[in-house]
């Protein structure tokens, strides 16, 4: 007879930050943060700006427990600049016989011109993608980290305990900010940390140009005050 | 144009030396972003990283065999 009804209830798996971050008492709002966030498919892909619990990142220094909550990049709505000129370069072989130099030249230079022209745009196009997709800043249980690659052969990373952020702000300036929903996050730590590509930033952790600031602003204070509370508790790891 | 006499330099001479030499340069630094690549993927590993570096890589070799061929040809 076919079954009707069952009365079996699949066991509700608990999601892996909750168990990781349940050793920090009950009363975690991280957790039912970084849970709306993952119904909101926030924690589906790589390739988006943010991804909330990635699956299978990890890096250099990670602690064998410590979770990473988030992982964002900048918006792409910020590369909108490079490609729309690599778009626009990649036309102008069309035009080349509008150059008298280009006409002057044998058919052989002007293919090698050809091939010289493309691997370049590609070249420009593959670094920018390289930079864009692994320059990220990461929030795990424990710390935040600013990892930053400029050029080929330059690589900073700023790391920091959550006890030690003091202040969280986030800004949004400007009408493709506003349109795409991305802005500053600015973190001070107590140790006013200084880094080398600090001549544009606030601070040693500003996370620039990330997708909803409000929310991953409210995850690290949330983060703070979970700290603080521990602290007090004794718990402090 | 003789700088030299009796052979005569052309600006298609001037111009595929340029080309050439910039070719190789082009090879050289998609060999730098191979490596770059690997580096990255130490720093923060994902899981598309292992392609990104298939994707480097066939675009060195793609580079050194146009490159072979601008220079040979």
């Amino acid at each position: 007879m076919p079954r009707v009804y069952s009365a079996e209830m699949k066991k509700k798996k608990e999601p892996a930050f909750a168990k990781a971050t349940a050793r920090r008492g009950k009363d975690n709002r991280v957790v039912e943060e970084i849970e709306k966030m993952c119904e909101e498919g926030l924690d589906r892909g790589v390739w988006q700006n943010l991804i909330v619990c990635p699956k299978k990142t990890k890096f250099e220094s990670q602690n064998g427990k410590e979770l990473i909550l988030i992982m964002a990049r900048k918006h792409l709505a910020t590369n909108i600049g490079w490609i729309l000129a690599v778009l626009v370069l990649s036309f102008v072989p069309l035009f080349w016989g509008e150059f008298p130099l280009i006409a002057l030249v044998s058919s052989g230079v002007r293919f090698g011109i050809f091939v010289l022209w493309y691997l370049g745009l590609s070249l420009f196009a593959f670094q920018k993608m390289l930079l864009w997709f692994y320059n990220i800043y990461i929030i795990t249980d424990e710390r935040i980290v600013d990892v930053d690659f400029f050029g080929l052969l330059y690589k900073n990373i700023n790391v920091t305990q959550i006890r030690q952020v003091e202040d969280v702000n986030y800004s949004q300036i400007g009408l493709m900010s506003s349109i795409f929903n991305f802005g500053d996050v600015v973190i001070q730590t107590a140790s006013e940390q200084m880094s080398d590509d600090m001549s544009k930033e606030q601070s040693a952790f500003t996370f620039q140009a990330i997708s909803r600031p409000d929310r991953v602003a409210r995850v690290v204070m949330q983060l703070m005050e979970q700290e603080e509370k521990e602290s007090y508790e004794g718990r402090v790891r | 144009m003789e700088f030299v006499p009796g052979i005569d330099i052309g600006l298609s001479e001037v111009v595929g030396v340029m080309v050439k030499a910039l070719l190789v340069l082009i090879t050289l630094l998609s060999l730098i972003i191979v490596r770059q690549v690997s580096l990255m993927h130490k720093v923060v590993s994902v899981h598309v990283g292992g392609n990104i570096k298939i994707v480097a890589f066939s675009f060195f070799v793609i580079s050194l065999v146009l490159t072979g061929i601008v220079i040979l040809g």
